[in-house]
């Protein structure tokens, strides 16, 4: 039986989790660093739009079962509008830098901000 | 143990585990992390409740059917590869662990916790076919520390009263 209170390795094991976050943190900045960014909005694998970051505002619809429009305004990105029920890839709010993303699961979408070129990142 | 008693405990765990999968999207998470769709994790007590005081067996029926009447109860079938794929992972993590020594429920609980969270960002990244999901995991698998030990201490709270009814000397017995 386990035990009920907390030991020593408890920790341990926190703290390697965490341990794990950083250097996967640190490992995807790295990755990104030092190359223009560029907006890749993909589809199960399939780039629907690839394009600089910086450069004219845009918006760009996506459509699908859930109709999104992504906009790239001032070096950021965000989903506008989306006909999803659930909101998720709106509240994930403006993404910058490159490494980050929004996923929006039930329309199968990712918007990312590469630093690299996007050939290496797809799987499939 | 019993087989009604421990159809009747299924039951019951399974009920347990999709009652507190409801109440939890009522807990605003998503204001302190900020990542949408981020949960607590509570069924993931269930799992661990029912891997000590029935077993592995019992763990992977109370899961599986946590996970389809869930995505029925919800309407859709689009989150059940997430919640399986999650649920299964922490499942199998927790199953190798729970006869550790050096560890606590709460060490249990965050390991289970963490692969629960690596688990769905596997299941994006082979729905999606793209890796750039996995910048979603940093901040997962920290989130992952905190909601394991909250969800470790609430399994903790309800072994210790088992304990106490006589519940697990019981289990141990039949």
């Amino acid at each position: 039986m386990l035990s009920f209170q907390m030991k020593k390795w408890d920790g341990a094991v926190c703290a390697l989790v965490l341990l794990a976050a950083l250097v996967l943190a640190a490992g995807l900045r790295l990755q990104a660093r030092g190359r223009e960014a560029t907006v890749v909005i993909s589809r199960e694998g399939r780039v629907l739009y690839e394009d600089r970051l910086e450069g004219p505002d845009r918006e760009i619809p996506v459509d699908g079962d859930y109709p999104m429009t992504v906009v790239i305004r001032q070096g950021q990105v965000w989903v506008e509008q989306s006909a999803c029920p659930g909101g998720d890839c709106r509240e994930m709010g403006k993404i910058s830098a490159p490494g980050q993303s929004i996923a929006c699961l039930p329309n199968r979408v990712t918007v990312a901000v590469r630093g690299d070129s996007p050939v290496d990142l797809v799987v499939g | 143990m019993k087989q009604v008693r421990k159809l009747a405990m299924c039951a019951v765990l399974t009920a347990l585990a999709l009652g507190l999968s409801y109440a939890e999207r009522f807990i605003p998470l998503g204001l302190v992390v900020p990542l949408p769709g981020i949960k607590l994790g509570l069924a993931n007590v269930v799992t661990l409740l029912t891997l000590c005081l029935v077993g592995p067996g019992a763990a992977f029926s109370v899961l599986v059917a946590r996970c389809f009447l869930g995505s029925l109860f919800a309407g859709s079938l689009s989150g059940l590869v997430f919640s399986l794929t999650g649920g299964l992972l922490a499942m199998g993590v927790m199953t190798l662990l729970r006869n550790s020594r050096r560890l606590s429920v709460y060490g249990v609980s965050v390991c289970g916790a963490a692969a629960h969270n690596a688990g769905q960002i596997c299941a994006a990244m082979l729905v999606m076919k793209t890796t750039v999901v996995v910048s979603y995991l940093p901040l997962l698998l920290a989130a992952a520390v905190v909601s394991g030990l909250i969800t470790g201490g609430a399994a903790a709270g309800v072994l210790k009263a088992s304990r106490a009814a006589g519940f697990l000397k019981k289990e141990r017995d039949a």
